[in-house]
């Protein structure tokens, strides 16, 4: 029945216009983030030119387009709006009761689409990487002539993609628990957007400025938890976790999300 | 609770908070029949159903479909059971015929003609391809209840089947909810179309303010409420002998005739050609379901208490 579940909740996302919607929107972006700057460049003298053709030629290219799938990047956001839509609307359209009237028990169901949201979740990473790397090839062809294979290093770029893809988990099942609990998309959506703005981004900024005991309470936010994993090895910062700790983190804020969201969804009742 | 009874409720009761929405639902649903569930708004229905289908977690009592206990956490019975509550459960982005492919989904041993045969059935296999959002109110029904017999089910648990569909639709519906009865479906409904019920069903439980009031065979229902009008010469004298009819109900004398309540006409009948009486009419006046429910319904519960005792107390 899991299986079926899955199935049935890949088959709904892969009918979903919003789905390919965002995709579209999400290559766009890239496109033209990557030949905007490019443009740009062209008006520059060599120097300054060369030093902007980094972010938007490889080996640096690739990891930009992988970063644009990023929590705080137009790929987490994309992902939010998705997830929170999708899950939030099968309450008001009441579809969620007709699983659970064909014998479909709440865990598997709830189960299958925790699980389930982490396809669009992939197919964002892997879709930034494959366009971001396409485009940055091209315009790394056009002003050097060659890719400079050799100095990509796969592995950078592969732990790069792990990392981002890793630090979005807590961003999904968190859009996922607020769908369950508030039944709305609006609410969903604003809610989650308001974590990712003002919790992480306005308010972990002052923390970092405040310092001191203070400060380092930022450094456990998703957001610091994804920062200690991207900044390992670039020298011990003043608020830095080890790789450890923030793996830990991460799997944490996601276990006690995703469990938060079986326990709403278990006593959940469901009247018309 | 033997296999010959699909589905039971004991002494089900919901309350929200302050708020008593079913108190008492006791009832039992046999195999091969149509049972009609039906009250006044508020009655408790809708949540009653609710807690059968375990979208709502009881306060108290049990339930047991196709045998098995159902509750929120233990709802594999409903594997068997075809379901449409209240208005349906559509993904209104698709189509229909991509609904009925995501429910087969749940069901891979059914095969995917089933879902050309359903549309045929409730009459949308020209709309098959069509957004449901585009759906009128009528046509969502027939996809809900295209949905709901997807699966063959044993069981058929409906909240107003028709609500919404033209009487040429309901005639349709009526007609596939009987060739379903006949072919060993097992329905429970409700509605607030009585006719409906008294056409289709075979049994039916009334409830009001959240307790089953009745419950038994529509024709045992309203043979009790039937009236027998003898008309004769002289209805003060007949009214006397018809009062010491045994189990006769009220005996009512009228300017030309005789209202006798609580006992069928063929016995008023025997009874007075035995005593010598032969009456110039004799009128049976049976109500309708509408007119019982009305009487059952608008009466104060309490006041029925009071009949029921001093029924039983003669």
């Amino acid at each position: 029945m899991f299986w079926n579940i899955f199935l049935l909740e890949k088959d709904k996302l892969f009918n979903r216009a919003i789905f390919w919607i965002e995709l579209t929107i999400l290559t766009l972006i890239i496109v033209l983030v990557d030949v905007g700057l490019y443009l740009v460049s062209l008006g520059f003298s060599q120097q300054a030119a060369s030093g902007l053709a980094k972010s938007f030629t490889w080996p640096v290219g690739l990891l930009t387009g992988v970063g644009i799938a990023g929590s705080h990047a137009i790929g987490g956001l994309l992902l939010v709006v998705l997830i929170g839509t999708v899950t939030a609307q099968e309450y008001s359209w009441r579809t969620v009761h007709m699983w659970l009237c064909h014998g479909v028990s709440r865990p598997t169901l709830l189960g299958a689409k925790l699980v389930a949201a982490l396809l669009p979740t992939l197919i964002v990473l892997f879709s930034s990487l494959l366009v971001g790397g396409v485009v940055t090839a091209v315009l790394t062809y056009a002003i050097h002539g060659n890719l400079s294979l050799s100095a990509t290093e796969v592995k950078q770029v592969a732990n790069f993609l792990l990392i981002t893809g890793y630090s979005l988990l807590p961003y999904v099942t968190l859009t996922f628990l607020l769908a369950v609990l508030t039944r709305s998309t609006g609410a969903t959506i604003g809610i989650c957007l308001a974590f990712i703005f003002l919790v992480e981004g306005i308010v972990y900024s002052v923390l970092l400025n405040i310092g001191g005991a203070i400060g380092q309470i930022g450094q456990y936010l998703p957001v610091g938890l994804t920062n200690s994993l991207l900044f390992q090895g670039s020298g011990p910062g003043p608020f830095t976790v080890s790789a450890n700790i923030a793996l830990l983190g991460i799997a944490l804020y996601t276990l006690v999300f995703a469990g938060i969201t079986f326990v709403v969804f278990q006593r959940q009742s469901f009247s018309n | 609770m033997t296999t010959d009874i699909l589905l039971e409720t004991e002494r089900l009761k919901k309350h929200f908070g302050a708020m008593r929405a079913v108190e008492d639902v006791s009832l039992s649903v046999k195999r091969a029949e149509i049972f009609g569930f039906v009250g006044p708004n508020g009655a408790g229905k809708t949540t009653s159903i609710s807690m059968i289908l375990g979208l709502i977690y009881p306060t108290s009592g049990e339930i047991e479909v196709l045998g098995q206990r159902v509750t929120p956490s233990h709802n594999r019975a409903l594997r068997n059971v075809g379901v449409m509550v209240g208005a349906p459960s559509l993904l209104l982005a698709f189509s229909a015929r991509q609904n009925l492919q995501c429910l087969a989904r749940l069901y891979p041993t059914v095969p995917r003609s089933r879902i050309d045969e359903v549309l045929t059935l409730v009459g949308l296999q020209s709309a098959g391809n069509r957004a449901v959002s585009k759906f009128s109110t009528g046509m969502k029904q027939r996809l809900g209840l295209a949905l709901a017999v997807f699966n063959r089910p044993e069981l058929l648990i409906l909240d107003e089947p028709t609500n919404g569909m033209d009487p040429a639709g309901m005639h349709e519906i009526r007609t596939l909810l009987r060739t379903l009865a006949e072919q060993g479906t097992t329905i429970f409904f409700s509605s607030h179309l009585l006719h409906e019920v008294e056409l289709l069903c075979t049994r039916i439980a009334v409830v009001q303010r959240g307790r089953v009031i009745v419950q038994g065979a529509v024709s045992d229902l309203l043979n009790t409420q039937e009236s027998v009008h003898v008309h004769v010469a002289n209805p003060a004298q007949v009214a006397q002998v018809l009062r010491a009819l045994p189990n006769v109900g009220a005996v009512k004398t009228q300017a030309a005739y005789v209202e006798v309540q609580g006992v069928p006409s063929d016995r008023v009948l025997a009874y007075l050609v035995a005593q010598g009486i032969i009456p110039t009419q004799v009128i049976i006046a049976r109500p309708d379901l509408e007119s019982v429910f009305l009487e059952l319904t608008q009466e104060p519960l309490v006041t029925r208490q009071e009949v029921v005792m001093e029924t039983a107390q003669r």
